[in-house]
């Protein structure tokens, strides 16, 4: 393992970190109004569709222009995107069947191009093949203000547009009903996508590029409420992936960058997934027990203070056993969790040596609480 | 499959091992009967379907008018990750005799090989021509070889009577004049054997180290002289080359003070370019010292587009990169000079 500060400065290594943090940034953005708007695997069908257009670039450039080749991708996933939304506009089908129609046919133009272009001198050079999979290591610094521009270009629409696209997200009914043009908002965000897979094709590939468009966001919508800290999370998250792939495939010779870039950012979701506060699933998990041993209590409770008024005894002692009786099942949990909220205590009950229970002031005034809540939601 | 990180190639998209697609296509193709006119007609020329350029050189060249030799593989073309069409399967099921380097070389034509090798007479080369003590190893895939033996033009040249061989028992009548050829060519590759090993000896000692794009350069390191080869994809181009390959070899770079860097014809020169980025960086000087011939030949029709070319400007690129100077051609690369017109 080499230093992190040696790392850092070479420039190969600088250059790299700073492409995948660009395309996290513009992955994150754009991944998180495709998840919100449950289209996440439309990235997964313009990627694969980028493929026939990298293939049509060169072929119309003649050489390995790259301007050339990420314009035909963005042309061919535009046009991908607009042939899911005719089918699913014109025809019967769902949109996860047009979905799946429109990657299988892209991507089987894509591979059938490739094909043929494997017999073409200058096509090897080109390295058209390493647009499947990326090849982050040889992108150069020329390549980064491509990039940018690009990014830049698609924030800055991002916040000029940020309310319609915004009330699009959740709730496109209401944005019809105010007037929106909703078709070219919706138009507008699906292209953006074809824009951020451009920007990681030489990257990560046409075919791990659904993973940068959606992890960064899913990770982020398990942290956050608001759209708007969502989008600045899953960036962040979109730069952490990219600059920690950068960073663990320098370290060492054969670690290929775009797949590790993806590995983190799996990582990333599925940390999130599993410990986020409110909605991660511990959290969940966790939650519902307490919950449960709430319910517990608070029915034992209730059973206690009940029996209490039926014998018109406030010190009623109740025994164990017949309340694991009344309730089906142990009882001796939530008893045990009442005593330390003292609400009640053991008592002995002679000539009886079985345990008994007898409820505090505490719990008097609580069960009649509980009893005053219950009836008032029974009238309700 | 997989070597390394995976780069990808076409038919490792599909299920299956590799060339899966292909071997059903080939199956396919193989199930209907190729009757031919062809019915052994005995002055017509041996039809040669050669997967490399290199193989079809020397097969013309030990042949003459006996055959007529074709290669599935023209100039640019990649040979570690082309996949065979089922226009390739069909020429190569009307073939007289397939010949190819070896599976190391052809990973995806493979299972299409193998199949065709039931049929046809398919003879790979590599393995047939020399011992198993000449190989080099894969340093990546232990037990693997190192295909890239043209680089060596003494250990190519035994491939030619090996060639010649298979030819003469297909038209017997060819033989003496196949045997003649193929005498004749093993002293031009000799010669040019030679030739090389003492052009690179112009070059100074410290300088004689060959950086390029991937593994291609081992034999052509050991046989000339130089002192090393060192490059930032392995013995195959199907792996994705990382930011660790390209520092590693700077460093190598920087080290060794190496003047100058060889892209391939066959490789996207993206990753030299990185590399020359990132030793530039560090503040050290170094060129592209041009472009080589690595897994596929020139042209055709350009002295390139011959073996003896490809060795010859491969030399004459790196010998003047690193600050030699080529010797004279040999007399017996004369005829060869002439006939491209390449000054001696």
């Amino acid at each position: 393992m080499t230093p992190l500060f040696e790392l850092l400065q070479s420039s190969i290594v600088q250059t790299v970190a700073l492409g995948a943090a660009i395309l996290g940034v513009v992955s994150g953005v754009l991944g998180c109004f495709a998840v919100l708007r449950r289209q996440s695997l439309v990235g997964d069908t313009l990627s694969h569709a980028a493929l026939p257009g990298v293939c049509l670039g060169f072929i119309i450039a003649g050489t390995r222009d790259l301007g050339w080749i990420l314009t035909g991708a963005f042309i061919s996933g535009a046009l991908a995107a607009l042939t899911v939304m005719l089918i699913i506009r014109r025809t019967r089908l769902k949109t996860d069947a047009a979905l799946g129609v429109v990657l299988s046919v892209y991507f089987a133009v894509g591979i059938v191009m490739l094909t043929w272009l494997q017999g073409q001198a200058g096509a090897a050079q080109a390295g058209l093949s390493t647009f499947l999979f990326g090849q982050a290591a040889a992108i150069l610094r020329g390549d980064l203000w491509l990039m940018g521009g690009i990014t830049l270009a698609a924030l800055g629409l991002v916040a000029s547009l940020w309310k319609e696209f915004k009330l699009v997200a959740f709730d496109p009914d209401y944005a019809r009903a105010q007037g929106f043009p909703v078709v070219a908002l919706e138009a507008a965000l699906t292209v953006m996508v074809a824009v951020a897979i451009v920007v990681g094709l030489q990257l990560v590939g046409v075919i791990l590029m659904v993973a940068m468009l959606i992890a960064p966001a899913a990770a982020a919508r398990q942290w956050v409420r608001s759209l708007g800290g969502m989008v600045v999370l899953a960036a962040v998250f979109g730069v952490i992936a990219g600059v920690g792939g950068a960073l663990v495939s320098a370290s060492a010779r054969g670690l290929a960058t775009g797949p590790v870039v993806v590995l983190i950012a799996s990582a990333i979701m599925l940390i999130s997934i599993v410990f986020a506060p409110r909605r991660g699933l511990l959290r969940r998990w966790f939650d519902t027990r307490i919950q449960r041993r709430n319910l517990a209590a608070r029915r034992v409770l209730a059973s206690v203070h009940g029996l209490a008024q039926a014998h018109d005894d406030p010190d009623y002692k109740a025994e164990a056993g017949m309340l694991d009786t009344l309730h089906g099942a142990s009882t001796a949990g939530a008893l045990a969790q009442l005593e330390r909220e003292g609400l009640v205590r053991p008592v002995t009950h002679a000539p009886e040596t079985s345990p008994h229970w007898q409820l505090t002031d505490a719990g008097h005034a609580r069960a009649r609480q509980q009893q005053a809540r219950d009836d008032g939601e029974g009238k309700a | 499959m997989i070597r390394r990180a995976p780069k990808m190639s076409l038919s490792a998209l599909l299920p299956g091992r590799k060339g899966a697609l292909p071997a059903f296509l080939a199956l396919g193709l193989l199930a209907t009967p190729v009757v031919s006119e062809r019915a052994m007609a005995q002055d017509a020329p041996v039809r040669v379907l050669a997967t490399v350029e290199m193989i079809a050189d020397v097969a013309r060249n030990v042949g003459g008018d006996c055959v007529q030799v074709e290669a599935l593989l023209g100039p640019g073309i990649d040979p570690h990750y082309y996949s065979a069409t089922a226009s390739d399967v069909t020429r190569l099921s009307e073939a007289d005799l397939i010949l190819y380097v070896d599976f190391a070389l052809e990973e995806q034509l493979a299972a299409v090989l193998e199949r065709l090798s039931a049929r046809r007479p398919t003879i790979g080369v590599l393995a047939a021509s020399l011992d198993p003590e000449d190989l080099r190893e894969d340093p990546d895939e232990p037990g693997q070889v190192d295909p890239h033996i043209w680089m060596d033009a003494s250990l190519w040249a035994r491939t030619a009577p090996v060639i010649g061989d298979a030819l003469a028992e297909q038209r017997p009548d060819c033989a003496d004049a196949i045997a003649a050829r193929v005498d004749a060519y093993t002293v031009q590759l000799q010669a040019l054997y030679d030739w090389a090993g003492e052009s690179i000896a112009t070059i100074p000692q410290d300088q004689r180290r060959l950086v390029t794009a991937h593994d291609a350069f081992e034999y052509y390191a050991a046989a000339y002289g130089m002192e090393a080869s060192e490059a930032i994809e392995g013995i195959s181009t199907a792996s994705e080359a990382s930011i660790g390959d390209i520092r590693e070899v700077a460093d190598y770079v920087i080290t060794h003070g190496v003047a100058a860097v060889f892209v391939e014809t066959t490789v996207s020169p993206r990753t030299i370019e990185a590399l020359v980025q990132e030793v530039r960086a560090r503040g050290t000087g170094i060129e592209i010292g041009g472009e080589l011939y690595s897994d596929a030949m020139g042209e055709a029709g350009t002295p390139g587009g011959t073996y003896i070319g490809m060795i010859y400007e491969n030399t004459v690129t790196i010998v003047e990169a690193l600050g030699g100077t080529p010797a004279p051609l040999p007399e017996a690369l004369a005829d060869w000079a002439q006939e491209w017109d390449v000054a001696p």
